[in-house]
């Protein structure tokens, strides 16, 4: 009897335990989550917490992915070289980077995965009830302006590019690549819209300059203009920039503070929180330990600096010395000298004030405003201890020009490869570029489709719809 | 006690049934009935009391007294009770036990409690004649069928004059109508030798103890879930390796003893160090993994039960971590942990049939480690004792320091530049007289290993227990101290109540390993290091080829604490006669504890921004398992209906609960106190993983000639998202064994003739966890940068790209084999033909990172197919009274291949794989010879005018490369011969695998800086006219292109390796005796003894300038008393 009813009480509890299983198995299955992780949904639930994705919009471009990008561009241009053979930076030096290159590779994965970052932050920020409208408004504009900026990047190293505009992986995995036009196009809505939406001064950061403001869209915004040689809104956006009170230009006396925290040229500057910016670390760190440069400049760089340039004397260091790492005289790269972590007072500069004097110099120049070009050179060459420029026409004040930018914004930010590639050739202006006059004259291996390094390997087996540059 | 009583009235030596062929002539098996038993004294004759006021009566009246005063009856023959003496006794309310005890004193029978029958038999055993003593009318038979641990339930018992039989119940009794005394009963059971015998008894109660298998037909498979069947009657595909050829074997992880011992399994070395990553594969690979790596495609493992992690917990794909530590021996195989000695069993499953019942997660195949217990008898000590060496004797024939030196001016003058002291500090700083020897440095020492293994054994009553312990030390061959050490502890329990209708077992496992290997890549700077390289300047300052010194590298420590415990409950009850209820509680656990410490000066000067750093983490895979079943047998229409119900829940988790790492010490003196550190990161990581099943199987057996399987299962994986949470899966096995058919046993050389097949679809669900899921994470444990706020907030990045409609990978697996005994088994034969397709193809797809990523979760409708045939053939070739000569041999042909991929030619995979070809091809460029310049031309396979377009194939028009061969063996396997005289033994074993391709020494070709190479790689340059470009200082992307894409750079890795030899000598007993030892053993053992190959590298297995397989050799004591 008893038996029999331990057997029913242990049948029942069986089959409540497997019953249990099966029902509740959708309940059971949902596990937790990685605590590393947090759910997308709740991401953008309220303003503090995306907050956090607007940080990662900023951390997750990495220090030696920025760094690299104005390296990368000073080697392919004529301004560094590596003391020794190195396979990733040789056919940069060269001009002769293959499709293999890891460090091409490394921009183009890093520009992308800036860009997704900000699609993802436009489209969850847009679908999200939780935020307020204001802070929507603003996020939106600041991953916009990242979105313009990276692919202002992609466009200028690689060419036509894949434009992105979605993080929806079935139309963007096999995205063919965009007309420049069309590129440039979509940059200039995105620094238009960023310029109608951000605010106008610093409050978002505490007065810090560590992020996206509607002066650092204006500010990209002109030089894109530049580029695409509509030279009227150049002018007009650089003039908007420099009219505001927020920005002067550093003096003669105080010109190493350009490159110091939140100075008064800064429109954007990218900050870390450890330490200074490792960009000074970089060209520093083999000096101060075994006595050699291994990032040395070019000698036409270094001899480029007229007489009594302050920059050549502040933002350049040269050494003498015999040893394994070679022998001779070298100089190598320091407008950022903190090579240690404290004292922390330097940020990494993304835009500052400087560029847009000689964009609009530039911009002037090419609508034959000679004085007022001259005068945008002046601001610049007087800050840099030098006597007015003596260019008085547009030829001579294109020089000018071109020499101002060489010195003024040598290995930084690519400025002198994307110069030298988007100005016409002096000799053959029709078929050739600035790069070929200079570059063929200073390296044997150049040829002209160099311009643009190849499409990475990788990027192109995992998307067959992507045709590779010509000449690779 | 009983039992020893037993074995001695059976002339079986118990302690070692490996030598119960003494008292068999070759297979001809005597039936032996016994009316003796074992065990069992039910406990509740304690319980019954009698009052007995007898004198001088004959034995059968005091039996008719008890069996007035309790529910028991006695059973005897008239026949046995002839010689029995007169006794007395007078007791009031005495135990039944302590009566019959006085009772049975000194008379010619003892006697027996099988249920309430009190069973009568003589004291010696009495072996059976043929021809049965009288005709007795039809009637009623009962039984009672024991094997070494008890009762057997289930056992098959048929009447062979009419072929009509049962099954007992879990009593291990029967109940035979329509039988009488005339008849001979065949008893059979799964797992123990089938025997015949005759009834006697005219009361028709027969006892039979059957005796464990050692034919290979009857070894006892163990299948999913607890269950079990044998060869003869399974109707699924199994491989199993048992503790006998486990013990061969020196090695310290019990999976490189499955190697080449199974069809279908392939166990690779990825480094030849011991204790180092080992893959392993099952009829050949199913997924298209993507990024996966290979260390997380292992089959699943579950021991005594409880799944165990196949792969290391300390891998970060594994915790979840965004960083790794891991030794010279890569992350360490997890079953290092469990010591081969406390292993009885290993049973691979492969087909649908076998596999499906485990589901989504046996997509890979299934590993069952089934560990040692107790057994009834006296309690037993074992003890093993064993000590080898292991040496690497495959050497690099690299360049002597003239010719070393000859090749770098050459290099020099090839590039027109004249050396420099600071590029060619080999040439004018270093002494150009001095040549060392960097292999025999570096990796030519001697690794010593000491093994002891003891465990105490033994059961009596309802209760079986094993407890074991060992230790393992194991140096390195490297400089250093560094080794590898394990500890072990096993403890199994058994218990069954007295009515036998409750099982509880408890089964423990624990270890604990150190590893203090040395982190360094030691293999390649002894191939690779100058020959004139001075370890120290002449101001004793360390030299620096890049960032290595050997002696410098020797300042870095690191050290791998792991913890491992795998515990098991399982409780079994018999509601009724025919149901069993089964709870089975299951955890494991298994931790590593990682450190490594790098000093400053353990790094070049030179090295950019490093600091010396003290990095530290924990990590921890824990399982656990909730296993509810029923489990229903009753005999139908003559067969036997078995129904298995059940469901599963488990729960993974794998985590790095805190990984730091610390840099920036004021001092390499502090560097082990972390609170000192300059500049500390933390980093964490969690994995979870959940499963939900709902399972049931139902089996048939008629008369043991038909017999049908199937099995279902529904189940849920946290691995995909809410739309496609379930899968269902199942499959079908039938066996048809027709050596049991009346025309069959008409043919007197088939002994055994069986032909089955299966068909089922398994699911797949390996793939990492959370793929489906849309998150941001932590930039830090994305990028492992330091920078881990911006404007004073941490940051979050999306973590991958998400995908809802994520649904389960399926496997179609159909198989069909043949089965063939001859000469009474003596050669045992069978053939397997498998097909395995899956479909739905689950991937890390890899995309375009022009997506912000490089890949994401998604399905392929893409299939894969593995066809293949497996042999198995078992031989007794000579079988004398002395001498015995046994030949096992296996083969497996198998063939992987991508049948169909729509739309292969639009994804990434286009430059991976071909339509047709299997997944491991080889597709290179073609090379054609030089052009003028002297640097490699290859066929413009895809004409499009370039002839260097390798980012793609041919055959799918995205490149120049052409399918060049199969990194796959056509064929593999192994051939074992054991030879044994008198008491000795000799075991050879050759393992072999033929037609892969691997890398050889010219993808390592590095012909052009500051390191040493292969004599080999440079004659074949000059040979194929390549030396002006590639002896060259610069040699740029030609030699890169040429040694990672042509097909010049693979050869022919096919091999035959004498994989062991173990030798042993059992002590005579004459020798035991005075000893007091019931057995011992002195054996001899080595491992990887030869390998005859062509391959242009170091191994064929490992590859061309990996570490290859060491030889060791072992020699140990084994006694048990």
């Amino acid at each position: 009897m008893t038996t029999n009813r331990f057997t029913i009480y242990v049948l029942t509890g069986l089959l409540a335990l497997t019953a249990t299983a099966g029902s509740g198995c959708k309940k059971y299955l949902e596990v937790d989550l990685p605590k590393t992780e947090v759910l997308t949904s709740s991401v953008f639930s309220n303003d503090d917490a995306a907050k956090l994705a607007i940080a990662g919009l900023y951390l997750g471009m990495k220090n030696t992915f920025l760094y690299n990008t104005t390296r990368y561009a000073a080697f392919s241009a004529d301004e560094l070289t590596y003391y020794i053979s190195y396979v990733t930076y040789d056919p940069m030096v060269a001009d002769k980077v293959d499709v293999a290159n890891v460090g091409t590779q490394e921009l183009w994965d890093n520009f992308y995965s800036t860009i997704y970052n900000a699609n993802a932050i436009i489209e969850n920020a847009e679908a999200s009830t939780g935020l307020t409208t204001a802070y929507k408004t603003q996020i939106i504009g600041e991953a916009k302006f990242f979105r313009a900026f990276s692919h202002f990047y992609l466009v200028n190293l690689f060419g036509k590019v894949p434009l992105i505009t979605t993080t929806d992986v079935t139309k963007t995995m096999y995205a063919p690549r965009t007309p420049v036009d069309s590129v440039y196009a979509q940059i200039k809505a995105d620094l238009t819209d960023a310029m109608n939406t951000l605010p106008a001064d610093y409050a978002i950061a505490a007065g810090e300059r560590i992020r996206a403001n509607k002066w650092a869209a204006v500010a990209l915004l002109a030089r894109v203009y530049l580029y695409t040689k509509d030279w009227a809104n150049a002018e007009a956006m650089s003039a908007a920039v420099m009219s505001n009170s927020n920005y002067t230009l550093q003096t003669a006396a105080n010109i190493n503070n350009v490159f110091k925290k939140n100075n008064t040229e800064s429109i954007l500057q990218w900050q870390r929180s450890q330490g200074n910016t490792t960009e000074a670390l970089l060209y520093l760190n083999t000096y101060t330990f075994n006595g050699y440069f291994d990032h040395r400049m070019q000698p036409g760089l270094v001899s480029s600096f007229e007489t009594g340039d302050l920059r050549k004397a502040n933002w350049m260091l040269t050494a003498t010395y015999s040893n394994t790492g070679g022998s001779g005289t070298f100089s190598t790269p320091y407008k950022y000298k903190r090579a240690s972590a404290t004292p922390n007072d330097e940020n990494y500069v993304f835009l500052r004030l400087g560029e847009q004097y000689l964009i609009r110099a530039e911009a002037r120049a090419q609508l034959n405003n000679t004085s007022g070009a001259q005068a945008d050179i002046n601001a610049i060459r007087n800050r840099a201890g030098l006597a007015n420029t003596t260019a008085n026409n547009k030829a001579s004040l294109l020089a000018a020009i071109e020499q101002e930018r060489r010195v003024e914004f040598f290995c930084e930010w690519g400025h002198r490869w994307f110069d030298l590639k988007r100005w016409p050739s002096l000799v053959s202006p029709a078929t050739k570029t600035r790069a070929d006059d200079v570059l063929g004259a200073l390296k044997t291996t150049w040829t002209s489709t160099a311009v643009f390094f190849p499409i990475p390997a990788t990027a192109i087996t995992t998307n067959p719809y992507l045709e590779q540059n010509s000449g690779y | 006690m009983h039992f020893k009583a037993l074995c001695k009235a059976l002339a079986l030596p118990c302690a070692k049934r490996r030598n119960l062929t003494k008292t068999l002539l070759i297979m001809k098996f005597t039936a032996i009935l016994l009316l003796a038993a074992v065990l069992q004294v039910s406990a509740k004759t304690y319980s019954q009391q009698v009052t007995l006021n007898l004198k001088d009566v004959p034995l059968d009246q005091v039996f008719r007294a008890i069996q007035q005063q309790t529910a028991y009856s006695f059973s005897y023959n008239d026949r046995v009770m002839r010689n029995t003496k007169p006794v007395s006794v007078q007791v009031t309310n005495a135990p039944l036990e302590e009566v019959l005890q006085a009772c049975f004193k000194n008379q010619p029978v003892t006697y027996t409690i099988v249920g309430k029958i009190i069973a009568v038999k003589p004291r010696e055993v009495i072996k059976v004649d043929e021809t049965p003593s009288a005709p007795a009318p039809p009637g009623e038979i009962k039984g009672y069928v024991t094997g070494e641990n008890g009762p057997i339930a289930g056992a098959s018992v048929v009447v062979k004059r009419t072929g009509q039989g049962t099954s007992t119940n879990i009593k291990g009794e029967f109940t035979l109508k329509n039988a009488d005394e005339s008849d001979v009963l065949v008893i059979s059971s799964v797992g123990y030798e089938k025997q015949e015998i005759a009834v006697l008894n005219k009361k028709g109660f027969v006892m039979v103890q059957l005796r464990l298998a050692i034919n290979k037909l009857d070894e006892i498979q163990v299948l999913a879930y607890g269950q079990s069947t044998s060869r003869r009657l399974s109707t699924g595909s199994v491989s199993r390796i048992t503790s006998e050829d486990i013990a061969k074997q020196p090695v310290p992880n019990v999976l490189q003893a499955l190697a080449g011992r199974m069809s279908g399994v392939v166990i690779n070395q990825v480094s030849g160090l011991p204790g180092g990553d080992i893959t392993f594969q099952v009829r050949g690979q199913n997924s298209i993994y993507g990024n996966q790596s290979q260390l997380l495609s292992n089959p699943l493992v579950v021991v005594d039960g409880v799944p165990y992690p196949g792969s290391p917990v300390n891998f970060n794909l594994n915790n979840g971590s965004p960083v790794n530590m891991s030794s010279a021996a890569g992350y360490g195989n997890p079953l290092f942990n469990f010591n081969p000695t406390d292993i009885e069993s290993i049973d691979v499953l492969k087909d649908a049939d076998a596999t499906a019942i485990y589901g989504s997660r046996a997509a890979n195949g299934v590993m069952l480690i089934t560990t040692k217990k107790g057994k009834q008898g006296k309690t037993r000590v074992d003890a093993n004792v064993r000590n080898g060496i292991a040496v690497n004797l495959r050497r690099l024939d690299v360049l002597s320091t003239p010719e070393y030196l000859a090749l770098r001016r050459e290099a020099f003058k090839n590039y027109g530049q004249a050396p420099t002291p600071s590029n060619a500090p080999d040439l004018l700083v270093w002494d150009t007289t001095q040549s060392i020897d960097w292999q025999k440095k570096l990796i030519g020492g001697t690794a010593k290993t000491t093994d002891a293994t003891i465990s105490f054994s033994g059961g009596s009553g309802g209760t079986n227990f094993l407890l074991s312990g060992g230790y393992n030390v194991q140096s390195s061959i490297f400089p250093g101290n560094g080794n590898t050490k394990r500890g072990n502890m096993h403890l199994a329990v058994n218990h069954w109540s007295p009515n036998r209708k409750l099982q509880v077992s408890v089964n423990v496992m624990a270890a604990a390993t150190k590893n203090t290997l040395p982190r360094s890549t030691y293999p390649s700077l002894a191939y690779s290091l100058a020959p004139n390289f001075p370890v120290r300047d002449s101001a004793g300052k360390f030299n620096w080829v890049g960032n290595s010194n050997p002696e410098a590298n020797l300042l870095v420590t690191y050290t791998n604490k792991g913890l491992s415990l795998t515990g098991n409950v399982q409780v079994k009850y018999n509601i009724l006669e025919e149901l069993d209820a089964k709870i089975s509680l299951g955890y494991s656990r298994i931790q590593a504890t990682e450190d490594q410490l790098v000093p400053r000066a353990a790094m070049s000067p030179a090295s950019v921004g490093s600091t010396n750093s003290h990095s530290f983490g924990i990590s921890v895979g824990q399982t656990t398992t909730v296993e509810p079943q029923l489990e229903y047998v009753r005999n139908l229409f003559n067969g036997r209906l078995s129904v298995l119900a059940g469901g599963t829940l488990q729960k993974n988790i794998n985590e790095a609960p805190v990984m730091l790492s610390s840099s920036n010490y004021g001092s390499d003196l502090y560097l082990s106190n972390l609170n000192l550190a300059g500049s500390t990161v933390l980093y964490n990581g969690y994995n979870a993983y959940q499963y939900a099943s709902l399972f049931g199987r139902i089996n048939y057996n008629w008369q043991n000639k038909y017999i049908l399987n199937g099995s279902f299962r529904r189940d849920g994986s946290s691995r995909f998202g809410p739309n496609s949470l379930y899968g269902n899966f199942g499959a079908m096995g039938a066996a048809w064994i027709f050596s049991n058919e009346k025309f069959a046993q008409k043919m007197g050389w088939l002994s055994f003739g069986k032909l089955k097949g299966s068909l089922g679809w398994v699911g797949s669900d390996n793939i990492p966890n959370y793929s489906f899921m849309s998150a941001y994470t932590s930039v830090s444990s994305v990028l492992s940068t330091s920078a881990l706020t911006y404007g004073g907030v941490a940051g979050l990045v999306p973590a991958r790209i998400a995908n809802d409609n994520y649904r389960w990978e399926t496997t179609q697996k159909l198989e069909a084999a043949l089965e063939l005994g001859f000469l009474k088994d003596r050669i045992l034969v069978s053939a397997a033909w498998f097909r395995n397709r899956s479909g739905n193809q689950l991937v890390g797809y890899p995309v375009s990172s022009q997506t912000g990523f490089t890949s994401y979760a998604a399905n392929l409708n893409a299939v894969v197919q593995n066809t293949g045939w497996e042999l198995e053939l078992n031989t007794t070739n000579i079988k004398t009274k002395n001498f015995t000569w046994t030949t096992a041999f296996n083969m497996t042909l198998p063939a992987n291949k991508l049948v169909s991929f729509p739309g292969i030619a639009g994804t990434g995979y286009a430059s991976q794989y071909q339509v047709g070809k299997p997944l491991g091809a080889i597709f290179a460029l073609h090379y054609i010879g030089n052009d003028a310049a002297g640097l490699p031309k290859y066929e413009d396979a895809n004409k499009n005018g370039s002839y260097n377009d390798f980012t793609g194939l041919a055959a799918n028009g995205t490149g120049d490369k052409l399918y060049y061969g199969n990194t796959y063996a056509s064929y593999y396997g192994g051939i074992q011969n054991g030879f044994s005289w008198k008491n000795f033994r000799l075991d050879v074993f050759l393992q072999y695998s033929q037609g892969q391709q691997k890398l050889d020494f010219m993808s390592a070709a590095s012909v052009s800086g500051i390191n040493n190479t292969s004599r080999k790689v440079v004659d074949k340059l000059r040979s194929m006219g390549l030396d002006k470009q590639f002896i060259n200082v610069t040699t740029g992307s030609p030699l890169t292109v040429f040694r990672t894409y042509s097909d010049a750079i693979y050869s022919d890795a096919s091999f035959i390796r004498l994989q062991n030899v173990a030798f042993s000598w059992t002590l005579p007993e004459k020798y035991l005796k005075p000893l007091k030892m019931t057995g011992a053993k002195l054996y001899l053992q080595a491992q990887n003894l030869y390998v005859w190959h062509h391959f242009n590298g170091l191994d064929p297995e490992t590859g061309a300038t990996s570490m290859p397989p060491l030889f060791g050799m072992t020699g140990g004591v084994q006694f048990s008393f």
